[in-house]
């Protein structure tokens, strides 16, 4: 036997009250100087024996009523072996429905979830009388809209209808954890899990894990499994921007990944491309997606005006229809600025370390250097001092020796705020300055610079690239023979890049971008801040190598450079659940912003404010619940629009169901029922036996007549005898 | 019995003024009440015949005489001072009990005074004895009306102070009283009854016509307490923790149970017996015991 609510028990201390007040009532007398003692004398003589017995039963009959009293509000349970045929007693359950977005599967009817709702009125419908039951839904999260048992059915009923799928992947695992912490705060009575789910594989990926849980013999588990197995899926698995640099009215490839999660060949995908929730700008067909497989397709858009938009890459609808579009959001530049700063001017203007690269940057005529989107700057390391490092999108160091403490300061509030740093080392690179200030104190770089290798005056021995395996998005693009090699690049000289290990706070995890033929990285990239470093290992000019005067030298700058804004923009694309924040205009903070998802109206919209947080202008949001585009509308004048993503995980797509065996051997500890909207869910769980019954109605009821018992018994004592 | 610095009390001097006061309402209440003789009392014997004269009560015409000679004549009446009235007062502690303001022994007391008053009035004699184990006070016989003040006094000033013993007080009285006359007995009783109607028995023995003012009060005719209750005997100083409510009904079968017998004794051995509630009015009680008494004497 146990107690659903054992605390009450110390209520049986209670039983001291009538022997304290039959105690005190001995006590407590009224004297009374008497001349008629022989007559009252005689009488108690008589009637003395008889009291006392009275007074006996009627004590033992209090006591016994409050040790009653206080074991019916207790709560007694008596347990039985699980799945014993004992009465159904009242239940202490816990419904945990997955809301995962797979749970969005129609089969033209009702959808999972719907099915799922179904099952779960079905559920409390035939909950005994005296149950109290907690709802939680569960993805790879677990919402907790009915946190602790409640015996206010209604309630959760009424909770259950109105709730909602969410966009993110399923795993049963949290959520079981979850649904016996519940029951192990609120012991007693049967105590009964409902798992109803679509059964999808994701989510039982610690299976193990979960049967240990449903083995458990204090709690009863059903498995409620709802929908029909589907065998087609395709889903836009994902969406991302090809070209280096989205600028107004510039092509900009994007990307489009779909993948066939179905049992069969998926053929003729049509994919199309749209800007802002528009009409698509481009579409076209993938012919054929194999079976677990996934194609990509290129597809082109224009942003028109400068500033954020959304794209989306959109296949027909399916069953399930979340995962047929998927949304980013880009930032559109007119104008992308770029601080050269330059350690080493040579003798003649070619001979400039930053020569090169201003021409790879803009390789356009003087004349048309205007409209052109890409701004460069040269300086001197000097006058890095009095450069507001906030006016560029990234800054370049060429063969710089070294710079001063208020510049290393400066890089490290720009980076902290999201800019750009790209490292070219040279002739005049003070190598221990770099190792010593930059990598070591502030962790910027990636990596040390190790010994030289190479001599820059012996360019007969010379060593090239990597020439195939290209994992960097940098560099992916020479995966494809046809848009040339990077590995033809003779590289006379360069430091040996010791990359970093681990990271901090602000530093990231170091990564190599591409690697000379022997190996050893030649580039690298750390995220630091909210920034984005890139570390070269030889010089940007043709003092090292001859990389400038080769045709991948333009659009592996373009690219280092899209790289940098890419990483900004990346900022802008969150996945379904995690906080979004963006460094904004310091001129902003205190500015309050509007933020709405897709289809809601300003007036249902967040609103958040600008914050300064650590120096840093933040606007921050972490209700990105819904997959899709959000807008958060900043109170400027005029009002500054800025458009931001969350982005399902694919993989909760694949719609396969956990093996049937799996399910089989969970059998011995847990009903499974596999639910459909004719099935009489009570016969099939409550047939089965409960894991304990209840008695404290039983005990309410003797209560009541021992408290009747007492008060007439006590009517009858004290009358005049 | 009361001392000499009593009787200069100013409060006892106050007390009997009070208790003669009450006393001689009461008659003069009773005789306005009944316009009655107040010759028409306890001992009074025919004396001679005279012829009627108009103005002379119809009442004390003797009927006989007329109709045998047909002449009228009036029956005239003298006082019999053989007849003597002793007045026993019970002034045991059990008699200090009152649920009131009025105690028994108050109760009974004013009945003695009244009766002393009224037989004194009526020229009668009158002795009084106020007893517990034994007679604590007492005042010798006396048929003059100016006594009466003394008389009170004594009853005014006695404090109940003893257990009490009745029996033994009557069989003393009854060997002392040598000349028939009535023993007017004022007592709660609360002795063992069997004693107490030998007592009676020895007194009517004696020729003596016996009167019992059963004086009881009216909380131990009713017995209505409640709650715990811690009873403390005023004779013996005994203690009882009860809950009166429940033994109620048992107690009045003790009480009645009592009165009975005593009443069954009395009758039987030819006394008058009047019970009494202190929360009945004295005039009432007198009225009543008096107007019983004259019907039964004529």
């Amino acid at each position: 036997m146990s107690f659903l609510n054992p605390i009450l028990l110390f209520g049986i201390a209670a039983i001291a009250a009538p022997i304290i007040i039959h105690m005190f009532m001995n006590r407590k007398v009224k004297p009374v100087v008497w001349a008629a003692m022989r007559f009252l004398k005689a009488s108690v003589q008589k009637n003395q024996k008889r009291m006392n017995v009275e007074d006996l039963l009627l004590l033992l009959l209090r006591c016994l009523l409050l040790i009653l009293l206080a074991l019916a509000l207790a709560r007694p349970v008596f347990r039985g072996a699980k799945g014993s045929t004992l009465v159904r007693g009242s239940e202490t359950a816990v419904l945990l429905i997955d809301n995962s977005y797979s749970m969005g599967q129609n089969d033209g009817g009702k959808t999972r979830f719907d099915q799922a709702r179904d099952a779960a009125e079905q559920i409390l419908d035939s909950m005994p009388g005296g149950s109290s039951v907690a709802l939680l839904f569960f993805s790879d999260v677990v919402k907790a809209a009915v946190p602790d048992p409640s015996y206010d059915l209604n309630l959760v009923r009424k909770v259950a209808r109105d709730a909602t799928l969410s966009d993110r992947p399923t795993n049963v695992d949290q959520g079981m954890k979850q649904a016996f912490d519940v029951l192990s705060r609120h012991q007693g009575g049967t105590q009964h899990i409902y798992l109803i789910t679509d059964g999808q594989s994701l989510g039982w990926k610690q299976f193990d894990d979960i049967a240990k849980m449903i083995h458990s013999p204090e709690v009863k588990t059903s498995v409620i499994l709802v929908g029909s197995p589907e065998e087609h899926n395709l889903c836009v698995s994902d969406l991302r921007m090809s070209s280096a640099i989205a600028s107004v009215d510039e092509a900009a490839q994007f990307d489009v990944e779909v993948s066939n999660f179905g049992d069969s060949e998926a053929r003729d995908v049509a994919v199309r491309i749209s800007v802002d929730g528009d009409s698509p700008t481009d579409e076209g067909v993938i012919e054929s997606i194999p079976s677990g497989g996934a194609k990509r397709l290129a597809l082109f858009t224009k942003f028109r005006t400068a500033g954020y938009h959304t794209v989306t890459g959109q296949i027909n609808a399916d069953h399930l229809p979340i995962d047929d579009q998927r949304t980013i959001a880009v930032h559109a530049m007119d104008d992308v600025r770029v601080l050269l700063v330059s350690g080493d001017t040579g003798s003649d203007p070619s001979e400039d370390a930053t020569f090169y690269l201003r021409h790879a940057l803009t390789p356009i005529s003087q004349a048309e250097m205007e409209k052109y989107f890409i701004k460069t700057k040269t300086i001197g390391p000097a006058e890095l001092d009095s450069t507001n490092l906030g006016d560029y999108e990234a800054v370049v160091l060429a063969n710089v020796p070294d710079i001063s403490a208020a510049a290393q300061d400066a890089i490290a509030a720009y980076l902290t705020r999201g800019g750009g740093l790209i490292i070219f080392p040279g002739t005049k690179t003070r190598a221990q300055f770099y190792n010593e200030s930059l990598a070591k104190k502030f962790n910027f770089l990636p990596a040390t610079f190790g010994n030289m290798r190479g001599k820059p005056d012996q360019k007969d021995n010379f060593f090239t690239l990597q020439a195939k395996g290209y994992d960097n998005r940098i560099v992916s693009i020479w995966n494809d023979p046809n848009a040339g090699t990077l590995a033809t690049t003779h590289f006379y000289c360069a430091y040996q890049l010791k990359p970093e290990t681990g990271h901090t706070d602000k530093a990231g995890e170091p990564q190599v971008i591409v690697k000379y033929d022997d190996g050893t990285p030649a580039v690298m990239e750390r995220p630091w801040g909210r920034g984005h470093v890139i570390l070269f290992s030889s010089s940007a000019n043709t003092s090292w190598n001859d990389m400038p005067l080769r045709p991948a030298y333009l659009p592996l700058i373009e690219r280092t450079l899209g790289a940098i804004l890419d990483r900004q923009d990346a900022r802008l694309n969150v996945p379904v659940g995690s906080p979004f924040e963006i460094v904004c205009n310091p001129e902003w903070v205190g500015k309050d912003a509007i933020i709405t998802s897709t289809g809601e109206k300003k007036e249902a919209g967040s609103l958040r404010r600008v914050t300064l947080v650590d120096g840093v202008p933040l606007l921050r949001f972490n209700d990105t619940e819904k997959a899709g585009t959000y807008e958060a509308a900043i109170k400027t004048e005029p009002p500054t629009i800025i458009k931001f993503a969350a982005q399902f995980d694919p993989s909760e797509s694949k719609l396969t169901s956990v093996a049937q065996v799996q399910m089989d051997s969970l059998a011995p500890d847990a009903q499974i029922v596999r639910w459909s909207p004719n099935t009489h869910i009570e016969n099939q769980i409550t047939g089965k036996g409960g894991g304990g019954s209840e008695i404290w109605s039983t005990l309410a009821m003797i209560v009541l007549v021992a408290a009747c018992a007492e008060m007439t018994m006590a009517g009858i004592f004290s009358e005049a005898k | 019995m009361a001392s000499d610095s009593q009787f200069l009390d100013p409060a006892a001097i106050q007390r009997a003024e009070v208790l003669g006061l009450q006393a001689r309402q009461i008659v003069e209440g009773y005789m306005a009440g009944e316009h009655k003789s107040p010759y028409r009392g306890f001992a009074i014997e025919f004396a001679q015949h005279r012829e009627y004269v108009p103005g002379d009560d119809t009442r004390h015409l003797d009927w006989k005489v007329l109709g045998r000679s047909d002449r009228y004549y009036i029956k005239q009446y003298e006082q019999e001072t053989n007849y003597v009235a002793h007045l026993i007062l019970d002034g045991s502690e059990s008699m200090k009990y009152g649920s009131g303001k009025v105690t028994k022994f108050d109760y009974a007391r004013t009945i003695a005074a009244t009766l002393a008053y009224l037989i004194l009035h009526q020229r009668d004699a009158a002795s009084l004895a106020i007893f517990d184990s034994a007679v604590r006070s007492y005042y010798p016989r006396t048929d003059n009306l100016s006594a009466i003040h003394n008389l009170i006094t004594l009853l005014a000033n006695f404090v109940p102070e003893q257990t009490t013993s009745i029996s033994t007080v009557l069989h003393d009285l009854a060997r002392q009283i040598k000349r028939k006359g009535i023993v007017i007995l004022i007592s709660d009783l609360f002795d063992e009854v069997d004693d107490v109607l030998r007592g009676i028995q020895h007194l009517r023995f004696s020729g003596s016509e016996v009167v019992i003012f059963h004086v009881l009060d009216p909380y131990e005719l009713e017995f209505p307490f409640k709650g715990t209750v811690e009873f403390r005997g005023l004779e013996g100083g005994q203690k009882l923790l009860t809950r009166p409510s429940e033994l109620r009904k048992s107690y009045l079968a003790e009480v009645k149970e009592f009165v009975d017998k005593v009443r069954t004794g009395c009758e039987r051995n030819g006394c008058n017996y009047v019970q009494v509630n202190t929360a009945t009015p004295w005039h009432e009680v007198l009225s009543s015991y008096l107007a019983t008494r004259q019907h039964r004497y004529g």
